[in-house]
């Protein structure tokens, strides 16, 4: 009996001793030296209850200090565990500031990004453009009358791979980042984005929106073309579809985009893990927009997509014909 | 007809010099000058008088657009032709907006910029077809204008197929046996119907209301 006590009172005190050490790492400890003290009060405690043994003339007294010593550790014991649940508040805080500054960094990775893209698609278009432009003029400016044989072929050839040229230059500037989604804003991109698809013939696209002469943030702008961009060419290469409908609905400050197609789908749940970079591409833009997305499997064939996010309107154009 | 005298309006110093040498070479051509941006070329024609201008819309310190409006606004019959990279319809829009008689894109062939130049220098509108086409194909995606277009009589609608043409009030004249002046009162209805403002704008209403084939 007096070994089993004397062995629980070391185990307290060493109990004692470890939550007094994580007072060190962790902010709240004063939760810790509560819990602490409750602890050594415990450990007091079982030293008590070997008194009885030597002297047993003190047992009354010895009740009421044990007692007092029960109410003490009780107290001790509640506070130390209120401080710790603030202590888990606390981490919580940390760990939304830690998601929120990996937020920030993203949008800034991101930002960068679309920055140099669009300063060598204009460096591109504006800088090289004009003097293939100007080669073309010059070339067909020659008076081919009096060029024969191989000369004349030779000239053809220049022709047409200047015109490769200037044709490969604005894919590829374009490609980079679209002049006019930056000049004109999201509607027209998308729309001449969507005349190109329509143009291949393979998706018939239905397009309607009500931000036409709307703009946005850039990065709102940006991040929204390339996932709707995205969104196509899933389409495209996964879906075997034939009907796209897209609409951008602006409505109290926030930007409602559904898009659906007629293909065959994939499952939602499987979405960002095996559907390649795409979809988690976009994921990881509308976490920088702060953004919602769903995917839903539409019977008995299609999939649509509907993002939300808040978007505050940056400014109106007035007076388009 | 006498020898004419071209500004050039762009920032782009080879290529307005690449432009400058072919256009000099050309028999009709008398002089060309060269503007790098929007304010030199609107201090410029204070003192020269050019019978045509090529403006470029991308432009440091004032863009083509703006230099289009303020130019008009003191000389309301310069002729200017938009010279562009851009092919987009916005673009197009503001320039025809601004009252530009035609545009063409800088990729053009050689033979391409004279027939412009032509065309716009003996009063008519020019525009390349590659965005004439663009547009009509932009309007069929585009879903129909809300407001209907307005009925027109049927030699009004010929006389439109022929504006969009781009030939002159007397071509028209002569191709529909009427009188150049019959032909006069036509136009100046059809721009008061559609409400617009110039045959540019005009041409762009009847591509938007599916009038016209390109």
């Amino acid at each position: 009996m007096k070994a089993a006590l004397i062995i629980s009172i070391v185990f307290q005190l060493l109990a004692a001793f470890i939550a007094l050490g994580l007072t060190r790492h962790t902010k709240f400890n004063i939760s810790w030296i509560l819990i602490s003290i409750a602890f050594l009060l415990i450990a007091v405690r079982g030293i008590l209850d070997l008194v009885p043994f030597y002297y047993k003339e003190l047992q009354s007294e010895i009740y009421l200090i044990y007692r007092l010593l029960e109410i003490l550790i009780a107290v001790f014991l509640l506070a130390g565990v209120v401080f710790i649940k603030q202590l888990f508040k606390s981490l919580k805080r940390i760990d939304d500031i830690r998601r929120e500054s990996e937020n920030r960094v993203l949008q800034a990775i991101m930002h960068t990004e679309e920055k140099e893209r669009r300063q060598l698609a204009k460096d591109l278009h504006d800088g090289i453009g004009p003097i293939l432009s100007n080669i073309k003029m010059s070339v067909t400016a020659l008076d081919k009358s009096q060029i024969t044989g191989f000369n004349r072929t030779v000239i053809d050839n220049i022709s047409s791979l200047i015109n490769e040229s200037i044709t490969s230059l604005k894919y590829t500037s374009n490609n980079l980042s679209p002049h006019i989604l930056d000049s004109f804003g999201l509607a027209s991109a998308v729309s001449s984005f969507i005349e190109n698809i329509n143009r291949l013939g393979k998706i018939d696209v239905t397009f309607s929106s009500n931000i036409e002469n709307i703009r946005f943030e850039s990065q709102i702008e940006t991040n929204l073309y390339r996932i709707i961009c995205e969104l196509f060419q899933n389409t495209v290469k996964h879906a075997s579809a034939t009907n796209v409908s897209l609409l951008i609905h602006n409505h109290e400050n926030r930007l409602i985009i559904q898009y659906f197609d007629d293909g065959i789908g994939f499952n939602p749940k499987d979405a960002g893990q095996t559907s390649g970079m795409g979809i988690s591409n976009i994921h990881s833009r509308l976490i920088a927009l702060n953004g919602e997305i769903e995917f839903k499997k539409i019977m008995p064939k299609g999939m649509m997509t509907s993002i939300v996010i808040k978007a505050k309107t940056k400014s109106v154009l007035h007076g388009k014909t | 007809m006498e020898k004419l005298n071209i500004l050039i309006v762009d920032d782009h110093k080879l290529f307005r010099e690449g432009l400058k040498i072919l256009l000099k070479n050309l028999d009709e051509i008398e002089e060309v000058w060269e503007a790098p941006d929007g304010e030199v070329f609107l201090n410029m024609i204070k003192t020269c008088h050019p019978d045509l201008v090529l403006m470029d819309i991308e432009m440091p310190k004032i863009n083509g657009i703006e230099a289009t409006i303020k130019a008009l606004e003191l000389f309301p019959d310069l002729k200017i032709l938009a010279l562009s990279m851009y092919g987009d319809e916005e673009y197009f829009q503001k320039m025809v907006d601004a009252g530009v008689c035609g545009f063409l894109l800088k990729n053009s062939e050689f033979s391409e910029v004279k027939k412009a130049i032509t065309t716009v220098v003996q009063g008519n509108n020019y525009f390349t077809e590659e965005i004439l086409y663009r547009l009509v194909n932009r309007f069929k995606t585009k879903p129909s204008q809300t407001e209907p277009p307005v009925t027109l009589s049927d030699r009004e609608l010929e006389v439109l197929m022929l504006i969009c043409k781009g030939l002159s009030n007397q071509e028209i004249a002569d191709q529909l046996f009427i009188s150049k002046r019959t032909v006069d009162h036509h136009r100046a209805s059809l721009l008061t119907k559609t409400n617009t403002r110039n045959a540019a704008s005009l041409v762009i209403y009847a591509i938007k209301h599916k009038m016209i084939e390109v």
